[in-house]
């Protein structure tokens, strides 16, 4: 059964034929082939935001799908071994590349290369019993070596975190142990007796008052907004990647974050003032403080551990 | 208008990245076909705007976005020298990554816990160690030899001010053995100041006292004197030793029992709730210590031991005469506020924080200030 509106149907069958006929390599496929799939994409992606979508839109969305990824992957899901073949050979360094990246040492990156490509084979069958593939996923919109690098992103924070339930991995349980007492009770600061207990009063009340302030400043940025300054601060992302997924200049990408900041700074006081009761000079003079906040915090502390867990390494 | 860098917002935002909470987004977390799609940039306007307010929002998601980005990234070179030989990339985990997955962090981090847990129990015992010594050297301070080696002369004297001349002897009969044989020991030495002696000792004290009159001198020949005379002490019978001790009613403990005594009579004078209040465990433990306490010390000591305290930011307050005091305060000019009125709004929030937490009427020091918040 189509997916597709009646109004819609010639253009998109029209759109797949041309699909099929600039790829370079069809693998024997022909457009009814390839259709279901072609049609589920124009469904996720064009017609089920924008329901309103014309049929150029239609032609151009299907014009811009991958063909010969799209047709190597379904060669795969079909059994075709010349595809197999030239997809491991193509791509494998993409999957172990990726999976070296996220693991800790190559034996643990050469076991989720294995459990990726296993996944991707299908080793798991659904009740009828066909194969189970993530290849079936595949739109053919992005790279092929774009979304088997997302599928061990995928993969491996999925088996993370089965791991984090499943075992309760004493390093985890000591880290949160000594991370939450450090924050509850000495707000980040570890074997240091505070002089003046206004201070240390004073230094907590300001750190949660700041962190308060700031995500609530995040949450009432744009979506684009917020995307841009979580990417960025918290995955760590350069400003060249970010241009590059949201389509302009790394100079453009550069100015929005500063932008940002002082939005985001304009919030903070706001907030800090009106919903925490902070005075204007209070503002300024801590904002400052947390900024270049000294002292032994627990990042520096958890540093020092590390160069003792080398040492001790060394030795033994 | 150019804006210009935002250190201080780039430092915050930095570390709130590290630190800050994690979220969830309500609705299903995207596929692998749609994060890859995102970061090709190979979706339409509408989709993306769509998908942009779940990463936004979702924090599985987005990291997943960014180690694809991060690994699409990567040079393209790479992937040309994939067909000969796989390189042996190191791995790349971040430091923080690196340092939770290392398996000795556990041994190590356990043994820093405990050896600085035993750090600060031990300087926590030593803390309250030096408190209890501190009270046994100032009792132990009153039973000191005299004439020996280490006797204060200084302090004897302005001590004798406040003991009885029989309760100084009676002291010194009760002194421990080796007190006693340090005094013998000394026997030798102090019969050999000869009244002849002695006047040129007094005379050499003039000397150095100009100022002094004749009975300073007359005192310190009758501090010899008195080594000379009280050294038969040990001669003594203990049958009239323990007859001064009857008449003056002293004991080892001597002076708490008269302090003692003080209190009990004058619970008539003091509030009817401290009628049957027994002494202080503090007086009991520093009863030598500084002046003598009065009365009225001693008695606002046990309205402490019974008054309800509180805490706050840090601080401790006492109630007192319907207000709560902060045990900072020592009595010095406060400033006076009322909740409400501007000139209080434009205090720290810090103090206000902690006034509004006490309620009431608060006297507190607040960086080196007293306040009075009504």
């Amino acid at each position: 059964m189509s997916l597709i509106a009646e109004k819609h149907k010639n253009t998109v069958a029209e759109a797949i034929e041309h699909l099929i006929s600039r790829a370079e390599n069809t693998r024997s496929l022909t457009g009814s082939d390839i259709a279901g799939r072609v049609e589920k994409t124009i469904v996720k992606y064009l017609l089920g935001p924008d329901p309103d979508a014309t049929n150029q839109d239609i032609r151009t969305f299907v014009e811009e799908i991958r063909s010969d990824d799209l047709c190597l992957i379904i060669a795969c899901e079909r059994g075709d071994e010349q595809a197999w073949d030239d997809l491991v050979t193509n791509f494998d360094f993409n999957v172990k590349s990726a999976a070296r990246k996220i693991s800790s040492n190559n034996d643990d990156a050469d076991d989720l290369a294995s459990s990726i490509w296993a996944e991707l084979y299908g080793l798991r069958t659904d009740a009828e019993g066909n194969k189970k593939s993530k290849l079936a996923y595949y739109s053919g919109r992005g790279s092929l070596a774009g979304w088997l690098r997302a599928v061990v992103s995928q993969l491996a924070i999925d088996q993370y975190r089965k791991q984090a339930k499943l075992v309760q991995i004493e390093e985890d349980r000591q880290f949160e142990i000594v991370a939450h007492d450090a924050a509850e009770t000495k707000d980040n600061r570890f074997g240091t007796t505070p002089e003046n207990p206004e201070e240390l009063f004073t230094e907590s009340r300001t750190s949660a008052d700041v962190s308060a302030a700031l995500t609530t400043a995040i949450a009432e940025l744009d979506p684009e907004d917020r995307l841009i300054l979580k990417l960025y601060y918290f995955d760590e992302l350069r400003l060249k990647d970010l241009a590059a997924i949201f389509g302009y200049h790394e100079a453009t990408a550069s100015r929005k974050l500063t932008r940002l900041q002082t939005e985001i700074r304009k919030r903070v006081e706001k907030g800090l003032r009106e919903r925490h009761g902070w005075t204007e000079s209070e503002v300024k003079r801590h904002l400052s403080e947390t900024a270049t906040s000294l002292g032994v915090n627990l990042e520096t502390m958890f540093a020092i551990l590390l160069i003792a867990a080398c040492v001790q390494e060394v030795w033994i | 208008m150019e804006l210009e860098f935002d250190k201080e917002m780039d430092a915050i935002l930095r570390k709130a990245g590290n630190s800050g909470p994690k979220s969830d987004a309500v609705s299903p977390h995207v596929d692998a076909d749609t994060i890859a799609a995102f970061a090709d940039d190979a979706l339409p306007q509408k989709a993306k705007l769509l998908y942009m307010q779940h990463f936004a929002d979702c924090d599985k998601c987005r990291q997943m976005l960014g180690q694809t980005i991060l690994f699409n990234s990567e040079p393209s070179e790479t992937a040309a020298l994939s067909r000969i030989a796989a390189p042996v990339l190191e791995p790349r985990a971040p430091w923080y990554q690196t340092l939770v997955r290392s398996p000795n962090l556990a041994l190590t981090t356990g043994a820093l816990v405990l050896v600085f847990g035993g750090i600060l129990g031990f300087l926590l015992l030593q803390n309250r160690e030096s408190d209890t010594r501190s009270t046994v050297s100032q009792i132990t301070d009153a039973g000191q030899t005299k004439g020996g080696p280490f006797f204060d002369h200084e302090t004897a004297e302005s001590n004798a001010a406040t003991e009885s001349p029989s309760l100084q002897a009676a002291n010194q009969a009760t002194d421990s053995p080796a007190a006693a044989s340090a005094l013998n020991a000394n026997k030798s030495a102090a019969t050999a100041i000869s009244p002849t002696n002695s006047n040129a000792l007094a005379k050499a004290v003039a000397d150095d006292c100009p100022n002094c009159k004749p009975a300073d001198t007359d005192k310190v020949e009758t501090k010899e004197n008195r080594l000379v005379t009280e050294l038969p002490l040990s001669s003594r019978s203990a049958e009239s030793i323990a007859a001064k001790r009857e008449e003056k009613n002293i004991t080892s403990d001597g002076i708490e029992a008269d302090r003692t005594r003080s209190v009990s009579s004058n619970r008539s004078a003091a509030e009817s709730g401290l009628r049957n209040v027994p002494a202080s465990p503090k007086a009991k433990m520093n009863p030598a210590r500084g002046p003598v306490q009065t009365q009225s010390n001693q008695v606002n000591t046990n309205v402490f031991d019974m008054a309800v305290s509180r805490k706050s930011g840090g601080k401790t307050f006492v109630n007192r005469d319907g207000a709560w005091y902060d045990t900072a305060y020592k009595n010095q000019p406060t400033k006076n506020y009322r909740r409400g009125t501007d000139e209080y709004k434009k205090l720290d929030s810090g103090l206000r924080k902690i006034v509004d937490e006490i309620g009431g009427t608060v006297v507190l020091v607040w960086k080196e200030k007293a306040y009075r918040i009504q």
